[in-house]
C-alpha cells in the first residue's frame, strides 16, 4: 500500500495524477486503461479540491492491489465537509460555465471506468474507495 | 509546463490545435482562448486532436462552451483524435454533437 498525502490545492494536482499514473502503471495495466483510471481519479480529486475545504487542508490517496487476482484499489481521503460524489450534487450556479460540474458527468465517467466504486464518511473523513480489476478478471472493460 | 493552444480564426472557422493532455489543469486555460470567439461569428469549432494524448471532463467542459456559448449551431469537429479521446467522447454521449474527421477541410 502506498500513500500520498498533499494539500487539496489546484496546484498539487500534478502531484496527485502522476502518483495514480505511477501506481496504475506498476500494477500492470497498459497506457489506454491508465488514461481511464486517470480520468476517474480526476473527477474525484477536483471534487475535493474544488468543495471539501474551505480553509484549507489535505487529501490522502492511498494505492494498494486489488483483493483476488489482480488490478489496484485507489482510495482517496479528506477531512472536509460530508460530501457524497454518488450522489450526484447540484451543480454550484456560482461557478463560471467552464467550472461548472456538467451536472454528474464526471461520476458518471468514474462509475464507468471502474469495477467498483464506494463512498463512505467514516471518523469525520469522506473515504471514496475505487476498484479497477486487470483484464480478465471481470474487468468492466479491456 | 503551461500547455499553449493555438487557435487561430479563418472566416467562419476556428481552428484549435491542442497536445498533451486536456485536463483540470489546462482546460481552463483553453477556455479563456475560447471566450474570445465569444459574440463572433463562428460556424465551426475544428479541434486539431491528434497530440492530444488525455481528455478529462473538465476538457470536455470546454468542448460544451464551445457549443453552447459560441453558438448553438456552431459545429464541433475533432480531427485524428485518439482512440482514447473518442472512447472518453463516446462515454459520455458527447459524440451525438462532436463530428470525428480525418482531416479538415474533408
Amino acid at each position: 500500500m502506498h500513500t500520498l498525502t498533499v494539500p487539496a490545492v489546484m496546484e498539487r494536482f500534478k502531484e496527485m495524477n502522476d502518483f495514480i499514473e505511477r501506481e496504475s502503471l506498476a500494477a500492470g495495466f497498459d497506457r489506454k486503461t491508465t488514461n481511464k483510471i486517470l480520468l476517474a481519479g480526476e473527477e474525484i480529486l477536483v471534487n475535493v479540491i474544488h468543495y471539501a475545504y474551505s480553509n484549507g487542508g489535505d487529501l490522502t490517496i492511498s494505492c494498494g492491489p486489488a483483493p483476488g487476482a489482480g488490478g489496484i484499489v485507489i482510495e482517496i481521503s479528506d477531512s472536509g465537509v460530508a460530501f457524497n460524489p454518488l450522489d450526484a450534487g447540484e451543480p454550484d450556479l456560482s461557478l463560471p460555465v467552464e467550472e461548472r460540474p456538467i451536472g454528474g458527468l464526471g461520476i458518471f465517467m468514474v462509475k464507468n471506468i471502474m469495477d467498483e466504486v464506494r463512498y463512505k464518511r467514516e471518523n469525520g473523513r469522506n473515504v471514496f474507495t475505487m476498484t479497477k480489476r486487470l483484464p480478465g478478471e471481470g474487468s468492466a472493460d479491456s | 509546463m503551461a500547455p499553449s493552444y493555438a487557435v487561430e480564426v479563418a472566416g467562419d472557422n476556428a481552428r484549435v490545435t491542442l497536445s498533451g493532455k486536456l485536463d483540470a489543469v489546462s482546460a481552463p486555460q483553453l477556455a479563456e482562448e475560447l471566450k474570445k470567439l465569444v459574440g463572433t461569428k463562428i460556424a465551426k469549432v475544428v479541434f486539431f486532436a491528434e497530440g492530444l494524448e488525455y481528455l478529462s471532463s473538465a476538457g470536455l467542459r470546454v468542448i460544451v462552451f464551445a457549443k453552447q456559448k459560441i453558438g448553438p449551431a456552431t459545429e464541433v469537429i475533432f480531427v485524428r483524435a485518439q482512440q482514447g479521446v473518442k472512447d472518453v467522447i463516446s462515454m459520455t454521449g458527447f459524440d451525438g454533437f462532436v463530428t470525428f474527421a480525418d482531416s479538415f477541410p474533408a
